[in-house]
């Protein structure tokens, strides 16, 4: 299992080797659409990794298949060293649960469900123990403490971004994949959830930011540009840690 | 099973939420399961009513002989011209050789029918000639003095024990035992009053509260000088016993008479068992009419969990993306279903209830022949309707539950 590999691992070794990864859509009657053309990417542990481009650049398939919501048409997917390309949709929702924190755009928390049952989640498909204890905590820690039975809709953009960030963390996952997380935000608000990231990032989760804007871009410690499916440019921010 | 008790809560929540919209949904369910409940609740009313006028009048051991009035014969029915009778003669034979025969009782009336008189006042009496364990057969008591007895019998006196509803016709609410009343004009000394018999289903037993008790060697002498009896009342050793009693008894009046078929022979084991088949046949008319019912509120249920469905692709989309696997989806939704069927099976069962109670009192009021007619939820039918109303959940369930459980979380999540 891959969450036994990652105890075992070097930290040296990369968290996330892509090889040659291409993703075709097929529209029927054989009309074939490349989204994804043979991309190649190293992610590093702790490293915070900024992804961008236009719409239709492939940044968003990328997302889905760095976040096992989706399988590859072809290459190798890396996680900790063991091949994760080829598994079982039981496999993959695992993996979902267990090593991916999602942050999403629009949020997509429950509307029904109050903030700690949001939160605590993945933690019933995990078939967690103490679930409302570590939700409560979570949230605390998030500074929503005040907010813990509020429904989404009873809650600003940034508090639901927040709640939806300790939704992403409460199993301890390895990845934090953001997906626009302060592009319904005001910069105030965006700039907290920033600040919220970075500061997890610290405690050694790694990051992946999927972004159009530069500002937020700037956060990382590599940025990468996508055009038609393709890497086309790698650069690395002299960004002072610490 | 806490994720089990956590989908219930989940998928209560979300009904609570849309009441109006489940409780549509769970009409079909709702009138199907209560139809059955009241239908059912009244069905085994009428056989608890049967069974409890059966059991007024000695209950399922009682078999009685009479000689038939009518014959069908040569093709048509005609008065039953055989010079054949039953008589003291049959009454011995049968407490002799008859081993599972535990109680023989004579039973003999008078021509005309006739009616009491005391001081002035008149009411309908039917004299019935008999022996002290008669009451006992019955299971009825004297509320005043005391039934006919042995003496009385031997020594053919004229006493007799009357019963409720003459007691309140001619006497309403004073002392009866000791006063002497008129029938046909002989003077009988009254020993007794008999409780009120009362009835569910008058036509059954409404005739016994008019009864006047004499013992049948009084009636034999004043009245009856052909001493034959109108009916023998033989009681089995046990329930079980009734249909070896009844070949016992043929056998007695063979030897008695020649010939068993001059005469009836009947048990109400034999009528209840007629009544359990009628009921059976109901009860089976029912269910298919319930199947049909079930099977609407079935498809009415997986109609709008396919909506639930659509309308919750975003949901699903993100219960896939935090970690749900196909199965978790799948038993939500199932569950979900289950549980608005099940909950429309709850409130058809107390529809069911408050709509049998409804026909058994409107049929009571409405029919003067029966006094209350009981509707009785048993815990077996509830149990099968229950039942009935889960499996309809999960059968209509599945389809839509799959359809949830298959969608591809990209898709599910990009849905607007």
């Amino acid at each position: 299992m891959a969450r036994n590999v990652k105890k075992k691992s070097n930290n040296k070794k990369p968290l996330i080797k892509l090889k040659n990864i291409s993703k075709v859509y097929k529209l029927g009657k054989g009309v074939k659409v490349p989204a994804l053309c043979n991309v190649s990417l190293e992610i590093k542990r702790g490293e915070i990794l900024a992804i961008m481009g236009q719409s239709g650049s492939g940044k968003s398939t990328l997302m889905n298949l760095l976040g096992f919501l989706d399988r590859p048409s072809g290459g190798e997917y890396l996680l900790h060293g063991e091949d994760v390309s080829g598994l079982n949709d039981n496999r993959l929702a695992h993996l979902r649960n267990r090593e991916i924190g999602f942050v999403f755009q629009s949020y997509n928390l429950l509307s029904r469900a109050s903030a700690i049952e949001n939160v605590e989640l993945p933690l019933v498909y995990a078939r967690g123990k103490d679930r409302r204890q570590k939700a409560v905590a979570m949230l605390t820690q998030l500074g929503l403490g005040q907010r813990l039975g509020h429904k989404p809709s009873e809650l600003s953009g940034g508090q639901q971004q927040r709640v939806a960030i300790a939704r992403a963390l409460i199993n301890n996952p390895s990845i934090i994949l953001a997906d626009e997380p302060t592009g319904n935000l005001d910069s105030k608000s965006g700039g907290e959830i920033m600040k919220i990231l970075t500061g997890l990032n610290k405690k050694g989760i790694t990051i992946i930011l999927v972004t159009h804007e530069e500002d937020i871009a700037a956060y990382a410690d590599r940025v990468i540009r996508f055009v038609d499916g393709k890497i086309i440019s790698t650069k690395s921010n002299r960004r002072q840690r610490h | 099973m806490t994720f089990l008790w956590e989908s219930i809560k989940i998928a209560l929540r979300g009904l609570v939420s849309n009441k109006m919209r489940s409780l549509l949904t769970a009409l079909g369910i709702i009138i199907g399961v209560g139809a059955v409940i009241a239908a059912v609740s009244i069905g085994e009313g009428a056989q608890v009513m049967v069974v409890e006028e059966f059991d007024k009048m000695g209950g399922p051991r009682l078999i009685s002989l009479s000689r038939p009035w009518g014959m069908y014969k040569d093709g048509r029915w005609q008065r039953n011209r055989e010079s054949e009778f039953l008589m003291m003669d049959d009454v011995e034979m049968i407490r002799n050789t008859c081993d599972h025969v535990e109680t023989v009782i004579p039973q003999v009336s008078t021509w005309p029918r006739g009616s009491a008189s005391y001081q002035g006042r008149e009411t309908t009496a039917n004299i019935s000639g008999t022996i002290p364990e008669y009451a006992q057969v019955r299971k009825w008591q004297t509320v005043q003095g005391r039934f006919i007895n042995q003496l009385d019998v031997n020594e053919s006196l004229k006493v007799c024990v009357i019963g409720h509803k003459i007691y309140e016709d001619l006497f309403v609410d004073q002392e009866a035992v000791g006063k002497e009343l008129r029938h046909n004009g002989l003077r009988y000394t009254i020993i007794g009053v008999m409780s009120e018999m009362g009835s569910g289903m008058k036509y059954m037993t409404d005739g016994f509260d008019y009864s006047m008790f004499v013992p049948y060697t009084t009636v034999f002498n004043y009245n009856r000088v052909d001493r034959r009896l109108d009916s023998i009342i033989c009681q089995s050793t046990d329930f079980k016993d009734s249909e070896l009693a009844i070949e016992e008894i043929k056998a007695a009046l063979v030897l008695v008479h020649g010939s068993a078929d001059y005469f009836e022979v009947s048990s109400p084991a034999e009528a209840m068992k007629g009544i359990e088949k009628v009921t059976l046949i109901v009860k089976l008319m029912l269910g298919g009419i319930a199947s049909i019912a079930l099977m609407v509120g079935g498809i009415g249920i997986m109609n709008i969990m396919l909506v639930s469905v659509t309308e919750r692709t975003r949901e699903i989309g993100i219960r896939k993306a935090v970690g749900a696997r196909r199965r978790d989806i799948l038993g939500q939704f199932l569950i979900e279903a289950v549980t608005l069927s099940i909950s429309g099976g709850f409130l058809g069962i107390l529809f069911g209830v408050g709509l049998g109670k409804l026909i058994g009192v409107a049929i009571s009021k409405g029919w003067d022949q029966i006094d209350n007619w009981p509707s009785v939820v048993s815990p077996e039918s509830v149990i099968v309707a229950t039942v009935f109303a889960a499996v309809v959940g999960i059968i209509f369930g599945v389809y839509p539950a799959m359809k949830a459980a298959k969608l591809d979380p990209v898709e599910a999540l990009r849905y607007e």
